[in-house]
């Protein structure tokens, strides 16, 4: 469902906040000398990788070496950092770090976005005096034009660096950092995902949705929620993995562990998933590329091969941030994200669910499956279809979201909600998936979900096509009866 | 609908070399190879340690070879010297650093290393060998100005090197298996010695035993050492 978060700081549009001194409303007092100065600190994981090297001494580095390793690289990466004040680099390295530097008066300035990036030792002195890496990233050129806040993004690398370490007597700092190799990147067309006609619903538990969903997760509910859904004829669901729960270490294992759960109690119905990633997380800066691959790739390995996983939606409507965030910054992480999945997991069918069938032609040639949502008036519906299905050529075309919410000023609009479902339903059956938005109504919906409005939170807790007790709405049967003929066409039964 | 299985999708996602310039000589001193100028060393980093090692240990030594802008230079492999023998060793150069290991000699001493390539010579480096743990030593008693004198002879290695000054050495006074005093005093000279009053003695049948690390020895204590006190 829709999502209307405003991101406080939109700090691609606030590039001339470089300039020394600049101050942010509301904290006048404040300095800022660097970008990265406005980015709070938080406890995630450094947006790197380790792999361990079977080489002589790999014995002696403790995990919080390898992290003080990681973390150094991540400041010298990072463009903007105040890296010059944290006397952590030497030598080459700092002469190198200083020429990031992006003056005030700078007409543009280029910077390196890295992420999926892996580090490995190459060789450590046996006197933990010097320590040398090796790191394969993908790397994206990135030129900021301070002056009017714009920011275009170049070709993108495999490189290939080695950087050395050096035992000090203020620690370890980084000595040395060179490239080795690059490689242009020709990202080919992904392939059409083969899949059966899907029919489904946007779940979360009626007890546990948005930010409770993965803290709460009622077992014995869900359960009792795909057997609804399976007994409404429905052969998927799609479902969201809040950023924050799987990306934050203290419950990222918890999160993990519960979505193969997930997937097990479907996989016993015969049920298939979307997953969808980065939800409630509208932050698309390049300087985040590296923790947000990491925390894509931790998910992704957790998950890929499962036989209940039918696609990731990398980033549920992602098109409603573009007026923030700005669209290319948006599509440039997407892009991004899609590259480093395929990098590592390119068996993992990707897609990305558009909030309008205008939209469904972006990086459609980087999708597996295209999908798009739609709550416009039905009238049309299959005409837009028919528009996606042009642009998808011969991948499959899913209408993740459709639905209609019953809440009205005087009464419950039961009927109402039935008769558009139902419009809706008849006018998708060329689609090769569809996903009603959703199970359950809702007894909360947080300001981070819709924004403010009361009635949008109001409107947003009626989509329910079953009541809580599990009782059937008119909409819930409108959907069975779609589902005994959409799927059957596929399945040729 | 065109169905082409998922799996070949990888083979699908190519990478193609980007940009590449043909080796060849560009700047004075420098080589030009794919994404990168290599260029003449202009200095060495020499990297020894520890800083001090018993015989046998090993010695860790790396090279950084360097350019004027401190990037790796081209070299392929350097020299690294042990001054006090005259032993070179050659090291190859990977990514800029070349890197052996070697065994401490049994003589202990300081040890210089340097580095060498391409007319370039590093900083030296030194490690101390100092001797390891004692391993043999013979233990006297005398009487001196009235008083029980415990002395050693020259206490070495298992390679014969003296012992360091200040290793802690235990004189314990033993009567009947039990240890009734203890006392401690520290090496000098690669020996120690050390003053008991009579007084601290037993009449009874005594040994003395000393302890230099894992070393012991021990005798008896003649009767007559303090005279018509025992």
């Amino acid at each position: 469902m829709r999502r209307r978060t405003t991101f406080p700081l939109v700090l691609l549009g606030a590039t001339a906040l470089w300039s020394v001194f600049a101050t942010l409303a509301g904290s006048p007092e404040k300095s800022y000398y660097y970008l990265n100065d406005l980015v709070v600190e938080d406890n995630y994981a450094v947006g790197i990788f380790w792999h361990d090297k079977d080489i002589p001494h790999a014995e002696k580095l403790s995990e919080a070496d390898k992290t003080l390793f990681m973390r150094m690289i991540a400041d010298f990466d990072d463009p903007g950092t105040s890296r010059f004040e944290r006397q952590i680099f030497l030598g080459q390295a700092a002469d190198k770090a200083a020429q990031e530097t992006c003056p005030p008066s700078a007409k543009s300035c280029s910077y390196t976005a890295y992420f999926n990036q892996t580090i490995s030792p190459t060789l450590i002195h046996g006197d933990l005096r010097l320590i040398s890496l090796e790191a394969r990233t993908l790397r994206q050129d990135v030129t900021l034009y301070p002056a009017d806040n714009r920011v275009e993004y170049g070709p993108r690398y495999t490189e290939y660096r080695k950087m050395r370490f050096m035992l000090t007597e203020r620690g370890w700092v980084l000595k040395t950092v060179e490239t080795t190799e690059i490689r242009l990147i020709e990202q080919q067309p992904a392939l059409p995902l083969q899949t059966p006609k899907m029919s489904g619903l946007n779940y979360y538990p009626a007890s546990a949705s948005w930010d409770d969903f993965w803290d709460v997760f009622p077992q014995k509910h869900i359960a009792e929620d795909l057997d609804i859904i399976q007994d409404l004829g429905a052969n998927a669901i799609r479902i969201f993995v809040q950023h924050d729960y799987f990306a934050n270490p203290e419950t990222q294992a918890d999160g993990l562990s519960k979505l193969n759960t997930l997937l097990e109690i479907c996989d016993e119905r015969d049920i298939k998933v979307i997953v969808t990633l980065f939800d409630l997380r509208a932050d698309y800066r390049f300087q985040n590329w590296g923790r947000d691959s990491v925390h894509l790739m931790t998910v992704l390995k957790a998950i890929r091969g499962h036989p209940a996983l039918l696609a990731v939606d990398l980033k549920n409507q992602a098109d409603l941030d573009f007026d923030s965030a700005g669209k290319a910054n948006v599509l440039a992480w997407a892009d991004a994200m899609i590259t480093s999945a395929r990098y590592t997991y390119p068996d993992i069918p990707l897609t990305i669910g558009w909030s309008d069938a205008r939209q469904a032609g972006l990086l459609s040639e980087q999708l597996n499956l295209i999908s798009f949502h739609d709550y416009h008036d039905p009238q049309g519906l299959a005409e837009r279809l028919k528009q996606v299905h042009h642009i998808a050529g011969d991948k499959p075309v899913f209408v993740t979201e459709i639905g209609h919410s019953r809440w009205a000023l005087i009464r419950d609009k039961s009927k109402r909600q039935a008769n558009r479902l139902e419009a809706q339903l008849t006018q998708l059956g060329s689609a090769d998936g569809v996903f009603v938005w959703t199970l359950h109504d809702f007894d909360e919906i947080g300001s981070n979900i819709v924004g403010h409005r009361p009635w949008r939170k109001s409107q947003q807790k009626a989509y329910g096509i079953v009541t809580q007790d599990g009782e059937r709405r008119p909409a819930a049967e409108k959907f069975k009866k779609f589902n005994s003929e959409f799927i059957s066409i596929q399945t040729g039964d | 609908m065109r169905i082409i299985p998922i799996y070949i999708m990888m083979s699908l996602m190519t990478v193609v070399p980007g940009t590449v310039q043909g080796q060849s000589k560009g700047q004075e001193g420098c080589l030009i190879v794919p994404h990168k100028t290599l260029c003449k060393t202009e200095s060495l980093n020499l990297y020894v340690g520890p800083q001090s090692v018993e015989p046998g240990e090993d010695i860790f030594i790396a090279v950084e070879t360097l350019t004027a802008a401190n990037d790796s230079s081209q070299a392929s492999s350097v020299v690294i010297i042990d001054e006090l023998t005259g032993q070179r060793y050659e090291a190859p150069v990977v990514q800029g650093l070349a890197y052996i290991e070697l065994k401490a000699p049994n003589q202990a001493g300081r040890l210089t290393f340097r580095a060498e390539t391409d007319n370039v010579t590093s900083q030296p480096a030194e490690v101390l060998v100092h001797a390891g743990q004692a391993a043999s030593f013979d233990i006297h008693i005398e009487k001196n100005k009235g008083q029980a004198f415990v002395w050693t002879s020259i206490i070495t290695d298992k390679f014969g090197n003296f012992v360091d000054d200040g290793i802690t050495a235990t004189i314990e006074l033993v009567s009947d298996d039990t240890v009734y005093a203890s006392l401690q005093t520290s090496t000098q000279g690669g020996r120690i010695g050390l003053h008991i009053p009579c007084g601290e003695i037993k009449k009874t049948q005594s040994r003395i035993r000393a302890r230099i690390g894992y070393a012991v020895q021990e005798m008896n204590i003649p009767t007559y050492l303090c005279g018509g006190e025992i």
